[in-house]
C-alpha cells in the first residue's frame, strides 16, 4: 500500500473516531439542552394558556357579578310586574350585545323557571318573548338546584359542554360553560338565579394561540380524558358527539394518560412525545369570586409529538454534522500534508541513513578489499589491526600471525619507521613516504606509506594509522623505463646513422648527433626549425603536402634524397621513414645515412674495377695469345703431355677473360651504362642461337638439350637475351647429371613471354631462390670450386632481364630439379580497341598514373579534344604499353607503385623508336633542375599537379601532339 | 699480303707476328709507337694496319688521324685492337673512321681470319 495512504489511515482513523465521538457528544448535549428548552417552552406555553383561561373566567365571573347586581332583578322576581321584567330584559339585551360572548343571559326562579332570557346568536342579541320562556330540562334543573344551594355570591360553574337543543348537539358545536349564582332580596325575599351561558370558543381559541409560542398542540381535557380542545376539531367532544366516544386522550396516549390522570401537573416523555400538563379546577379560577364547579376538573396538556421533539432536539444535527465534516476535512488535509511531509522527511532520513550505511560498507570494503594496505598500531609499534591487503603485502597467511607483532620488524630498514614516527610526532602526519618493506619470506617491496597520528582526549598520542600502497612494480618499472630510456638515448646518440624526428608540420623535434654531424649543425640550432632547412622544399609548396608525398615515397622503405648541409653543400642521403603516435600527435622519424662517401666509394670501385679489368687485359692478351699459338700448333707440334698442359692453361685463361668480361658487364649493367638495342624480336632464333652456343659444352657433359620453342615477339636486345639464355642453359647443364636433359621452352603469358630452362639437377633450396641472383653467390660455396665461375652469371641475367622491364626467378620443376624462368614483355601488345573516333583522333596519349580516378578525369578532358588515350598504372605497364602502342605523347606521373617515373624515361630512352617521344611530366612533386635534366625524352614539358592553371594540362598535351613523334629529334 | 702491327707491347707484337705470319701466312711488319708506325707505313705501304688504341705519346686514334691526314697512308685500311670491349667503345672507334675493331685478348689462331673478314678478303 502507498506509504502515504497508510500513514494517513494510521493517524487518521483514531482522529476520525475522536472527532465523530466528539460530534456525537456535542449532539447529545445539544439534544438534551434542546429537550429541556422544549420542556420549558412547553411549560411556559402552559402558563400562558392557564393565565389566559384564568383571565377569561375571571372576567366572566365579574360579568356574572355585574348582571347579578342589576336593580331590576329583585322587582322582576318579586312582582308579577311585566314592566320590571321588560326593563331587566333590556338590561340583559344591552349586556349581551355589548359582551357578545354569552349565548344566554337568563334570570331564573328558584324553581328553575325562566323569568327573563336574552339569546345571543350570530352577532345579534334578542329578548325571548314571555311566551317562549320555558321550564329548564332535567339536567338544567339539577344544575340550578345545586346553584340555589350555594350561598349568594358564590358562582357555580357547569362542566364545559356543547350546547344542546332539543336533546341534540347544535351544529356547528357550541361549547358552553354555564355559570350561575343565586340572587336574593335583602330581607330573605324571593330568591332566584342569574345564569350566563358563556361561549367558550374564544377561550379555547385563546388556548390555542397560547400554544403558538411553543411547538405541538395545547390540549384541554376533561376528567375522563375527552378532548375539550384537541389537536383537530374532529377528535373533540367525544363525550357528547356520537361516534366519537373512543376519541379520548387515554386511548391515543395511554402511557401519558396514566400519569396525567393522576397527577396535578408536571411533564413526561413517552414514545409519543413530550407532555407537560396541569390540572385545573375551573371553579377555582373565578378570581376573587368564590366558585364552585361541582368537581369539574380539566387537564391542560401541552403536547409535542415525538417526531417534532426529535426534530427540535436535532435542530442542530446538520450543523454539528457539517461542523464535524469540516473538521474532518481540515483534519484530513492537515493529515495529508503532515503525512506527505513526514514521508519526505522519512525518505530523506532513509536515504541519508542508506548513504551512511553504504558509505560505511564502502569504507569497510575499501578497508578489507583495498589494494592499499591499512593498519593501526601503537606508537611503540604493536600492530593492532590490519586489512587483507596488508597481510598480502607482507605475505602473512593469517591475521593472527600479524597482529601483535612489532611493526619495526616490518621495515627493511628500521630507521624508516623511526623517521615516520618522528615526523608523526612533530607534524601529526607523514604523507607518501617511500619505504622498503621486509616481507615474511625476507623479500623486499617498495611501498608508499602515509600515516596519521591519533591522540587521546588529553592530547597524548594514542595510536597511529597507516596506509601502504604497493609501488614496487611501478618503481621497478620506472627504473626499467629509466634504464630503457638511457639505453635508447645511448643508442640514438652513438649510432652511426642519423635520426631526425618531426611533428605533423615538419617541425624538427629531435636530431641525434649523427644527423647533426651529417648536416653540420648543432642539435639545438635545428630544434623547432622546419625540415625545409635540411631538405630543400620548393618555395610555395605546402609543407603538409610535402610531408604526405615524402611519406608516400619513403615510408617503410629506403629511398634516396638530397639534403643541404649548413655550409650549403648538397649531398645525397638514404632515408627510411617510420611513423608512430605520441600523446602529442603523430610523429614522423627518418633514419638517415649519408651517401656521400658511399657514392665516392662506388665511383672509386667502378673506376677500379674498370681500370683493373683493362689493365688485366693486356697481360691476358699475351698469355692468351701465347697459349693459343702453342695449343694451336703454330709453333710446331708439342709433346702430348705438354699439349695437354698448354690446353689446360688456355682453357683457364679463356675462363679468366670471361670472368673479367662478366665483371665489367655487371658493373656497366648495374651502373646503367650498358646500352641495349630493343627491337621486336622473335623468340625462336634466340633460343636456337643460345642452344647452339651451349651445344658443345652439353655434349661434353653428356647432357641432352631439348627445345620446345613457341613463337612470340618480344621487345628485346636479342644478343643480350641470348646471353641470358646461354647463361641459364650452361648452368643447367653444369648442374645436370650426365645423361640428363635440359629443356628450354617459351610460354606466352599475359603481356609477357616466359622463357623456361628446366633441368634435372638437385634444385635450389627455397631459402636461396633470391640470393642466387645476387652477385658472387652460388647455391653452395663448394660449387664454385667444383663447377667453376665466380657466380656473376645470374646477377648479370637479372640485370639484363630487369632492363628489359621483365623479371627472373627460379622454381621447382614439375619432376625433379629446378626451372629457371624469365619474362620479357611482348613487342606488340594488341593495340587497344580504341573507339570509333580514333580515326578522327588527333593522336594517342599514354597516361601513366597510379591514381585511377585522376586517369578517368584526364581521359575525359582529352576526349574533348579528340585525343585517344590509353592508361597504365605501373612503370612496367607503362614501358610495355609504350613499346607496344607507340603513342604520340606520354603523360607521366613520377610516383608509381613499382618504381619511379624516371625508370620509365630511362627505359624508353634506350629504345630508338621512343627516344623522341613527346613527354609531359605531370606530377605532384616539385622538380629540381637535376630531376628535369634526367626526365627528358623528346619535347618535354613539366606540370605540377594542383598548381596548374585552368586547362593548362589540355593545352600542353595538344601542343606536344603538334610536335608529332620525334618532332624535335 | 702485308700487314703492319703498331703496338707498344713487345709481347703483343710478337704474338701478333706469329698469329698473322706463322698462322695467317701474312707478311708482318711491326712498330712500337705511332710515330714509328707512320714512318713504316709511309715506307712500306702495307695492305692493312692493326693499330693498338692505348699507347703512350700518340695513342691509336691520334695515330689514325695522322695516317688519314697523310695522302700516302690515307687509304690504308686500319683495324683497331682494343682492350675495351664495350659496344660504345666499338662504336666510337668506328666513328673515327676505322675499318674494323678487334678486341683483346684475341684468339691467335683466328686473328688473321678476323682481319681478312674485315677487309672483305675472307
Amino acid at each position: 500500500m502507498n506509504p502515504i495512504a497508510a500513514r494517513i489511515l494510521r493517524l487518521g482513523l483514531p482522529l476520525c473516531a475522536l472527532v465523530l465521538a466528539g460530534g456525537v457528544l456535542v449532539e447529545v448535549v445539544i439534544e438534551r439542552s434542546e429537550r429541556n428548552l422544549l420542556e420549558s417552552r412547553q411549560t411556559a406555553g402552559l402558563e400562558v394558556a392557564l393565565t389566559t383561561l384564568t383571565a377569561d373566567l375571571a372576567s366572566v365571573a365579574s360579568d356574572l357579578a355585574l348582571v347579578s347586581s342589576f336593580e331590576e332583578i329583585q322587582p322582576a322576581l318579586e312582582s308579577e310586574d311585566a314592566g320590571a321584567r321588560a326593563r331587566l330584559a333590556r338590561g340583559f339585551l344591552t349586556f349581551a350585545q355589548s359582551r357578545r360572548v354569552y349565548a344566554r343571559v337568563r334570570l331564573l326562579s328558584v324553581d328553575g323557571r325562566e323569568w327573563v332570557r336574552v339569546n345571543y346568536r350570530d352577532g345579534w342579541a334578542t329578548i325571548v318573548p314571555e311566551g317562549e320562556l320555558r321550564e329548564g330540562d332535567a339536567r338544567d334543573r339539577g344544575f340550578f338546584a345545586e346553584a340555589l344551594k350555594l350561598p349568594p355570591g358564590t358562582v357555580l360553574v357547569s362542566p364545559l359542554e356543547l350546547s344542546v337543543e332539543n336533546g341534540a348537539v347544535l351544529e356547528p358545536p357550541r361549547p358552553l360553560l354555564r355559570l350561575a349564582t343565586s340572587v336574593t332580596s335583602g330581607e330573605g325575599g324571593k330568591s332566584g338565579l342569574v345564569s350566563l351561558d358563556y361561549l367558550v370558543r374564544e377561550v379555547l381559541d385563546d388556548l390555542g394561540s397560547a400554544s403558538k409560542a411553543t411547538l405541538g398542540a395545547m390540549l384541554l381535557l376533561d376528567r375522563e380524558g375527552y378532548f375539550l380542545r384537541g389537536r383537530t376539531p374532529d377528535e373533540e367532544w367525544g363525550r357528547q358527539i356520537s361516534g366519537r366516544s373512543e376519541r379520548r386522550f387515554g386511548v391515543a396516549f395511554p402511557d401519558a394518560w396514566k400519569v396525567i390522570q393522576e397527577g396535578l401537573g408536571g411533564g413526561l416523555r413517552t414514545s409519543h412525545g413530550s407532555f407537560v400538563f396541569r390540572t385545573v379546577r375551573p371553579g377555582s379560577l373565578l378570581g376573587g369570586a368564590s366558585g364552585r364547579n361541582g368537581g369539574e376538573v380539566w387537564k391542560i396538556v401541552s403536547l409535542v409529538p415525538a417526531g417534532e421533539v426529535v426534530a427540535a432536539q436535532r435542530r442542530f444535527l446538520g450543523v454539528v454534522a457539517v461542523a464535524v465534516g469540516i473538521v474532518l476535512l481540515f483534519m484530513g488535509a492537515g493529515l495529508f500534508i503532515v503525512a506527505v511531509r513526514q514521508a519526505e522527511v522519512e525518505e530523506t532520513e532513509r536515504r541519508a541513513s542508506n548513504q551512511l550505511r553504504e558509505a560505511e560498507a564502502r569504507y569497510r570494503l575499501l578497508f578489507e578489499r583495498s589494494q592499499v594496505g591499512v593498519y593501526r598500531s601503537t606508537l611503540d609499534g604493536r600492530l593492532l589491526e590490519c586489512n587483507d591487503a596488508f597481510l598480502q603485502m607482507f605475505g602473512f597467511e593469517t591475521r593472527e600471525e600479524a597482529l601483535g607483532r612489532q611493526t619495526t620488524s616490518l621495515y627493511s630498514d628500521e630507521r624508516d619507521r623511526a623517521r615516520l614516527v618522528n615526523q608523526l610526532l612533530t607534524e601529526g602526519k607523514a604523507v607518501n613516504e617511500e619505504v622498503l618493506l621486509k616481507r615474511r619470506d625476507g623479500s623486499e617491496r617498495w611501498v608508499l606509506e602515509s600515516t596519521s597520528l591519533f591522540r587521546d582526549a588529553d592530547g597524548s598520542p594514542s595510536y597511529m594509522e597507516g596506509t601502504l600502497v604497493d609501488i614496487d612494480e611501478r618503481r621497478r618499472a620506472a627504473e626499467a623505463l629509466r634504464a630503457s630510456e638511457q639505453r635508447t638515448r645511448a643508442i640514438l646518440e652513438n649510432m652511426l646513422g642519423g635520426l631526425i624526428m618531426v611533428d605533423g608540420k615538419a617541425v624538427i623535434e629531435f636530431v641525434n648527433p649523427a644527423a647533426e654531424r651529417m648536416f653540420g649543425y648543432l642539435g639545438a640550432e635545428l630544434l623547432g626549425q622546419s625540415l625545409q632547412v635540411l631538405v630543400p622544399i620548393k618555395p610555395g609548396v605546402d609543407v603538409g603536402v610535402f610531408m604526405r608525398q615524402a611519406a608516400g615515397k619513403a615510408m617503410g622503405r629506403v629511398t634516396e634524397w638530397e639534403g643541404r648541409r649548413k655550409n650549403g653543400e648538397v649531398f645525397p642521403f638514404e632515408l627510411a621513414l617510420f611513423q608512430f603516435d605520441t600523446p602529442g600527435g603523430r610523429r614522423v622519424a627518418g633514419s638517415i645515412v649519408d651517401l656521400t662517401e658511399r657514392r665516392a666509394v662506388d665511383r672509386l670501385k667502378r673506376e677500379f674495377v674498370s681500370s683493373i679489368s683493362h689493365e688485366l687485359r693486356t697481360p691476358l692478351t699475351s698469355i692468351r695469345g701465347s697459349l693459343g699459338l702453342l695449343a694451336g700448333g703454330a709453333l710446331g707440334p708439342l709433346p702430348p703431355e705438354a699439349a695437354e698442359i698448354v690446353a689446360m692453361a688456355e682453357r683457364n685463361v679463356v675462363r679468366l677473360v670471361g670472368l673479367i668480361n662478366d665483371i665489367l658487364d655487371l658493373e656497366r649493367l648495374e651502373g646503367g651504362r650498358l646500352e641495349m638495342e630493343f627491337e621486336a624480336t622473335e623468340t625462336s632464333p634466340i633460343v636456337r642461337r643460345a642452344l647452339e652456343a651451349v651445344q658443345s659444352f652439353a655434349d661434353q657433359s653428356g647432357v641432352v638439350l631439348a627445345a620446345e620453342p613457341a613463337s612470340a615477339r618480344v621487345r628485346a636486345d636479342a644478343d643480350r637475351l641470348v646471353q641470358v639464355l646461354v647463361n641459364l642453359v650452361s648452368n643447367a647443364v653444369k648442374f645436370s647429371p650426365a645423361g640428363g636433359t635440359v629443356t628450354v621452352r617459351v610460354v606466352p603469358g599475359s603481356g609477357m613471354a616466359e622463357f623456361q630452362v628446366e633441368d634435372r639437377g638437385r634444385g635450389v633450396p627455397p631459402a636461396l631462390r633470391e640470393a642466387i641472383f645476387e652477385r658472387y653467390r652460388q647455391v653452395e660455396a663448394s660449387d664454385s670450386r667444383r663447377k667453376g665461375g665466380a657466380g656473376l652469371g645470374l646477377a648479370i641475367c637479372k640485370a639484363i632481364v630487369e632492363q628489359h622491364g621483365g623479371a627472373i626467378g627460379v622454381r621447382d620443376s614439375e619432376t625433379t630439379g629446378s626451372t629457371f624462368w624469365f619474362r620479357i614483355p611482348f613487342a606488340s601488345l594488341p593495340r587497344p580497341s580504341l573507339s570509333g573516333n580514333i580515326k578522327s583522333a588527333r593522336g594517342l596519349a599514354l597516361l601513366v598514373d597510379d591514381d585511377e580516378e585522376l586517369l578517368s578525369i584526364l581521359e575525359l578532358r582529352l576526349a574533348q579534344d579528340r585525343v585517344a588515350t590509353q592508361r597504365a598504372t605501373t612503370a612496367a605497364d607503362a614501358i610495355a604499353a609504350a613499346h607496344a602502342l607507340k603513342p604520340d605523347v606520354l603523360v607521366l606521373d613520377l610516383g608509381l607503385p613499382d618504381g619511379d617515373g624516371s625508370q620509365v624515361v630511362d627505359a624508353l630512352r634506350r629504345d630508338k623508336t621512343l627516344r623522341a617521344l613527346p613527354l609531359l611530366v605531370y606530377t605532384g612533386r616539385d622538380l629540381v633542375l637535376e630531376d628535369r635534366e634526367r626526365l627528358v625524352l623528346g619535347p618535354t614539358r613539366y606540370l605540377t599537379k594542383s598548381r596548374e592553371r585552368d586547362d593548362e594540362f589540355r593545352s600542353i598535351v595538344l601542343e606536344l601532339l603538334a610536335h608529332g613523334p620525334g618532332g624535335s629529334a | 699480303m702485308k700487314i703492319l702491327v703498331i703496338d707498344d707491347e713487345d709481347d703483343i707484337r710478337r704474338i701478333s707476328r706469329l698469329a698473322l705470319g706463322r698462322v695467317g701466312g701474312m707478311q708482318v711488319l711491326d712498330a712500337a709507337s705511332g710515330i714509328e708506325g707512320i714512318a713504316k707505313a709511309v715506307a712500306e705501304t702495307p695492305d692493312a694496319i692493326l693499330l693498338d688504341v692505348m699507347m703512350p705519346e700518340h695513342d691509336g686514334p691520334e695515330t689514325l688521324g695522322l695516317l688519314r691526314a697523310d695522302p700516302r697512308t690515307a687509304r690504308i685500311p686500319v683495324i683497331f685492337l682494343t682492350a675495351k670491349a664495350m659496344a660504345a667503345e666499338v662504336e666510337r672507334l668506328r666513328a673515327l673512321g676505322a675499318d674494323g675493331v678487334l678486341t683483346k685478348p684475341f684468339d691467335p689462331m683466328s686473328l688473321a681470319a678476323s682481319v681478312r673478314a674485315i677487309l672483305g678478303m675472307g
